[in-house]
């Protein structure tokens, strides 16, 4: 085991906090009746992607007992953890940038918005390309995993979005579209995880026995527990399903429908990141 | 390769030619015995060689070794030499005339000449008669050799295959095999997976073999090993051996602590009991009538005070009760302790081991880092020797005049306080008669250098350049004093090499023999073992190679004692790759390396008892000993019988928690990991009231591998 | 050529697997206990033909030419020196371990005590001193081999042009161009093992039995 649960976190929080960012500059409201409820979101997005990177340094043991090595942090451009970084930190720019300027009783720049969201993207982006150019881990596939931190961090985004908007009070109401992305995510979730397991369990060569080992972690081993009740039962079937109940009951449904919808969402989406950094083989014995 | 266990090695998957042939331990007799067989049987064996009844019939033959398969064995039991080789006067031929000049006279045995016909003495026939049967002189007679053939043939080679767990067509495949390369084929065995109750069967078969096919000094074939110029000897510079004023002093009638080369009706104890009216007496511990000294068995002496009680016991870098299969038990630690058993004990070690822990006395010494020694390889056919030297400066205690505390020192400081002649000033002789003071180690061993330096041809002497980049120009002043200043840079240039060679021609002759051919005789039948009567039975073991059952101190079978079906697992014992015998469990990185052994078991056998790789397992004795240790479960050991490597499973040595003077030192567990094998003792000896190791009738070594056993998971 | 480009070639035929390689090593390299910048692992082997062999096969940091650690490391702190080899520059590595998960090998590990990874050297200390790795100078049946492969000179240049076929590296489909090289790597890897892995001594893979 060279990563464990701590990174596990962090692939979550930035995911999660990238895309709680993304939903926030778009799905909420531009006026100031939405703007306390934003401002929520984007804290949120904020504190995520921060306490992620901030593990993730406290993780790095070499970089804390010597915190001056941090400054070679993007010494090697090639390197998707340098990216990560950069993304990471003008994000973080930007989120907060935006944030201090709700504060401020100002809207943020359309402009910004978009800029961070487009680097929020890359965040959420570089938590799968992170492990997918780590060969070690055939489980950890670089044509599938990116597309399924991707969707699971939208999916999360998503969920941490509409718990923070409730909890600072709503505001004005959600784009039509985003009841769609809560029924599209997690199918598309699902569809990218079959992808995964496909693409993995094809692996041939010297990955092959740690691939099918791995798969066999994640489906009936070590990780089967929170892989299907976690991943899929919490995370996929159970919000997919009070969705759906939630749309066709309308104002009818009862208001922790979507509380334990959202709850449920993130639950999921951190098991799915533990589930396959923990379920991992590596290659060498 | 034959052996219980695969061991790292040559037998890989890339190696070509080498096969791992799985035997079952203490069955070697019976493998040499079918090997034998065949040879005999499909007459591949070289009957040249074996009818040399002389070195110089050998030698004019054109081969370096001789046997006695010739010689007439007296096989009337009415005969007094029952049992004897038959010898000139029992065949009524004259002898030439005493050598006047001689300290001892040659014995002349009788064989056929296989050139008449007639009995003739072996040392006139250039062959004898490998087969007659018959009477010479009105005796009954017959060769070794045809019985051989006999004891060989007591068994099919099926019955061997069963016996030894080697399919039938291996043991053909390898009988043919070896029958067909002339005398350019050999057989190695010794040690570990071939000591047991009859690992006597391992070197008698070995020789055999060896002979049968005319291999002895024979390039290609059986080349002598370790040779090497003299050294610790009267060498080319310095006499290391001989003692001016030496005390005239005999062992021949001592008797040896550990009971062997003594026949039981030869000692003064037999005689006495007989003499006081008891009729067949039997001794508390096994005598040995051929045995060499044997550590194992003097330590059970000791814990029995028997034949006589051992006052003082010194050792020096040994653990015998660790080393000793079923030695490190309660019962003897209990006595080890004991003053009233054993009043002096003095160790000489680097480490506090299982002996060493229960000492009265421990006097430090320096690792092989620290110290000197001449080892010849003795693996090697070449000529020459290794040199080990002080490379770095002893942990040990320095003493006033800059010696440190090690063994020689204290050996040196005893003697000289004894007044032993051989000690201190005026102790070693050099080549002129000189003599040179004996005060420290390097007054000793510098010398065996320069021995070797000068040996054959002295080598150059070392250039003052290469002794500077070796650093050996920073030597002690007390190095250099111990040879002469014409000597010191030749030892500098021995020291720099780490030794000396000779090319491997040096002793290949050119008509592909060993240069320095000696008589070597090859014994087919054993007259020494012929004559062996055991202690308690008065039974008698085969003069010629055969296989032997498992065997108590009576020569009663295992198997007629406890249930072969109970307890159908045999074992055995091998080297260990990450410690020595009883050492270096102290060391970190070898236990980082390798954290502790196994119990190495067959997948099939595992298969049948439940057994999964990793499991905790335990093997026990009939009489309730215990081995407990983590299964090791793979197709690399033979199927019934398990296998340990030695040198884990420690009590002491700093696996446990010492008290001194009521402050308490913690030991380290990690030491103690791993398992030993824990040997029954004697159940016939104990019916005698003695506490003895199962142990080789012949030679009285440890009956390391072997045994009975069940095993369960723990 | 006139650059360097040092590499290691092990032939398996004569690896007796005695270890005396790990053990040099942890004198010359002084790794943390439990950890090894070589080993031999070593384990029974049966091979098509039904025999049954103990095949060892001894590992270290495989200074590939293609190094996904390098290319991952985000700080720069592993690259590759002048001679071709895999190095780390404690004095830059942050402890991301991202090099651990890259490396096919898994030959890196984290020091504990100092917070970074660490891995072989290829003794880089005594070679630009002009001396060989440790593990090769202490070979007991020379089949460890070291020297410039840029080299067509050099002894292992030779043996490599020699072995031809027989020589490969480990996982050479990952990419990494490995070189550290093996005669007799396919005859080993194809036999069916048949007990468990040791690293050393201790068990890294316990044996599940025929399957």
């Amino acid at each position: 085991m060279v990563w464990d649960g701590i990174v596990a976190i962090d692939l979550f929080l930035a995911g999660m906090g990238a895309w709680t960012f993304i939903f926030a500059a778009f799905a909420c409201g531009r006026d100031d009746a939405a703007r306390k409820a934003k401002l929520a979101a984007v804290a949120v997005a904020v504190v995520a992607v921060g306490l992620g990177a901030l593990i993730l340094a406290v993780d790095a043991r070499g970089g804390m007992m010597h915190p001056l090595r941090f400054v070679h942090l993007i010494g090697n451009l090639g390197s998707v953890m340098a990216w990560g970084v950069i993304f990471i930190s003008l994000f973080l720019v930007g989120a907060i940038v935006c944030a201090g300027m709700m504060l401020a009783k100002k809207q943020p720049p359309r402009a910004l918005e978009i800029v961070t969201a487009v680097l929020g993207l890359g965040v959420s982006l570089y938590t799968g390309v992170l492990l997918g150019t780590a060969p070690a881990f055939p489980l950890w596939s670089l044509t599938a995993l990116p597309i399924a931190f991707l969707v699971s961090a939208a999916y999360t985004g998503y969920a941490a979005w509409g718990l923070a908007t409730r909890v600072a009070g709503g505001g004005s109401a959600a784009p039509s579209w985003v009841s769609r992305a809560a029924l599209v995510l997690p199918v598309a979730e699902a569809a990218a995880l079959i992808l995964l397991l496909a693409v993995v369990s094809g692996t041939s060569g010297s990955g092959a026995a740690a691939a099918a080992a791995s798969v066999a972690n994640l489906v009936s081993g070590s990780q089967a527990v929170v892989f299907w009740g976690g991943v899929v039962a919490v995370g996929l079937v159970a919000p997919l399903a009070l969705a759906v109940l939630r749309q066709r009951q309308g104002d009818k449904a009862p208001a922790w429908y979507g509380l334990a919808e959202w709850v449920c969402i993130l639950v999921g989406g951190f098991a799915f990141r533990y589930a396959v950094v923990m379920a991992a083989v590596p290659i060498f014995l | 390769m034959l052996d219980p266990t695969l061991a790292n090695g040559v037998v890989t998957p890339t190696a070509e030619g080498i096969n791992w042939v799985p035997i079952k331990p203490a069955t070697n007799g019976a493998f040499y015995s079918a090997i034998a067989q065949i040879l005999i049987r499909d007459n591949t064996f070289d009957a040249d060689a074996m009818a040399f009844p002389s070195h110089e019939a050998a030698l004019a033959g054109g081969y370096g070794g001789h046997t006695n398969a010739t010689y007439l064995v007296i096989t009337d039991e009415s005969h007094p030499n029952y049992r004897k080789l038959m010898r000139a006067a029992d065949a009524g031929l004259e002898v030439p005339p005493a050598d006047p000049e001689a300290t001892t006279q040659p014995t002349y045995y009788v064989v056929i000449d296989a050139a008449t016909g007639e009995p003739a003495l072996h040392t006139t026939a250039a062959k004898g008669d490998l087969f007659f049967e018959g009477e010479v002189n009105g005796v009954k007679v017959r060769t070794g050799f045809s019985m051989l053939r006999d004891s060989v043939n007591e068994r099919t080679i099926d019955e061997y295959a069963e016996i030894t767990g080697i399919p039938a067509s291996e043991i053909e495949r390898m009988g043919k095999e070896f029958g067909s390369h002339g005398h350019k084929v050999s057989v190695q065995a010794a040690a570990a997976s071939t000591a047991s109750v009859v690992g006597f069967d391992t070197p008698a078969g070995r020789e055999l073999l060896k002979a049968m096919m005319g291999t002895n000094q024979m390039t290609g074939g059986s080349f002598p090993a370790g040779q090497a110029p003299v050294t610790e000897g009267k060498g080319a510079c310095y006499d290391l051996t001989t003692i001016a004023g030496k005390p005239d002093v005999s062992n021949k009638n001592a008797v040896m602590i550990s009971r062997g080369s003594k026949a039981w009706e030869k000692t003064d104890e037999y005689k006495s009991r007989v003499a006081a009216g008891e009729k067949d007496p039997k001794p508390m511990l096994p005598w040995y009538t051929n045995a060499p000294q044997s550590d194992a068995q003097a330590i059970m002496s000791i814990v029995n005070k028997y034949p006589y009680q051992c006052k003082i016991l010194m050792t020096w870098m040994c653990n015998v009760i660790q080393a000793t299969p079923g030695a490190m038990r309660d019962e003897v630690i209990e006595k080890l302790k004991d003053t009233s058993v054993l009043p002096l004990h003095i160790v000489c070690d680097i480490v506090v081991g299982e002996m060493a822990q229960y000492a009265d006395y421990i006097v430090p010494d320096v690792t092989q880092y620290e110290s000197f020694g001449l080892p010849t390889v003795s693996m090697i056919g070449g000529f020459g020797t290794t040199v080990r030297w002080e490379a770095k400066t002893p942990e040990t205690t320095k003493l006033a005049d800059d010696r440190y505390v090690c063994w020689e020192t204290f050996l040196i400081d005893v003697a000289k306080a004894c007044e032993l002649p051989g000690w201190g000033e005026n102790a070693i002789p050099d080549v002129n008669g000189t003599m040179h003071p004996f005060n420290d180690s390097y007054d000793y061993y510098l010398k065996a250098v320069a021995n070797l330096a000068y040996a054959v041809e002295p080598v150059e002497d070392i250039t003052a350049d290469e002794a500077h980049i070796q650093g050996l120009d920073e030597l002690p002043k007390n190095w250099k004093k111990a040879v002469t200043d014409e000597e010191w840079p030749k030892v500098l240039k021995v020291l720099s090499r780490g030794g000396r060679y000779w090319g491997m021609d040096y002793k290949r002759g050119a008509d592909g023999r060993f240069k320095g051919l000696k008589a070597k005789e090859a014994y087919v039948y054993n007259e020494k073992r012929a004559l062996m009567t055991n202690p308690y039975s008065g039974k008698r073991l085969s003069p010629t190679l055969n296989y032997n059952e498992q065997m108590f101190a009576d020569l009663s079978l295992m198997t007629d004692h406890y249930s072969a079906d109970e307890y159908p697992f045999l074992c055995s014992e091998h080297k260990p790759k990450f410690r020595s015998v009883t050492m270096l469990a102290n060391s970190p990185i070898m236990r980082d390396i390798a954290a502790h052994n196994y119990i190495e078991m067959n997948e099939e056998d595992a298969a049948e008892l439940g057994i999964k790789d990793g499991d905790m397992v335990r093997a026990i004795t009939p009489r309730g000993d215990v081995t407990e240790g983590e299964a090791m479960v793979r197709a690399g050991q033979v199927k019934g019988a398990f296998a340990v490597a030695f040198g884990y499973g420690h009590i002491n040595y700093g696996a446990q928690d010492v008290e001194i003077d009521g402050k308490v030192t913690k030991g380290d567990p990690a030491i103690a990991a791993g398992t030993r094998i824990h040997m029954m003792v004697d159940p016939v000896v104990a019916e005698h009231g003695g506490l003895g190791i199962i142990a080789d009738n012949d030679a009285s070594s440890p009956g390391r591998c072997g045994g009975m056993f069940k095993i369960e998971k723990a | 050529m006139s650059e360097k480009r040092l590499g290691m070639l092990i032939d398996l035929g004569v690896c007796i697997g005695c270890n005396a390689c790990t053990v040099a090593c942890k004198q010359e390299n002084e790794p943390p206990l439990t950890k090894f910048n070589t080993w031999v692992e070593s384990w029974d082997a049966e091979t098509e033909d039904g025999r049954v062999t103990r095949a060892n096969l001894p590992k270290l940091c495989n200074h590939c030419e293609n190094p996904a650690c390098v290319s991952v490391c985000p700080t720069g702190a592993s690259y590759q020196a002048e001679d071709g080899t895999v190095q780390i520059d404690q004095d830059k590595c942050i402890g991301c371990k991202y090099c651990m998960a890259a490396c096919p090998y898994g030959v890196r590990y984290m020091v504990e005590e100092s917070g970074d990874v660490s891995k072989c050297t290829f003794c880089h200390h005594r070679t630009t001193e002009g001396l060989l790795p440790a593990c090769v100078s202490t070979c007991v049946t020379t089949s460890r081999m070291f020297g410039d492969l840029n080299d067509p000179d050099s002894d292992i240049s030779k043996k490599l042009a020699e072995a031809g076929d027989k020589a490969k590296g480990l996982m050479e489909d990952l990419g990494m161009e490995p070189r550290v090289y093996y005669i007799g790597l396919d005859e080993t890897l194809a036999a069916k093992p048949v007990s468990a892995v040791h690293k050393g001594g201790n068990v890294i893979a316990p044996y599940e039995g025929r399957q």
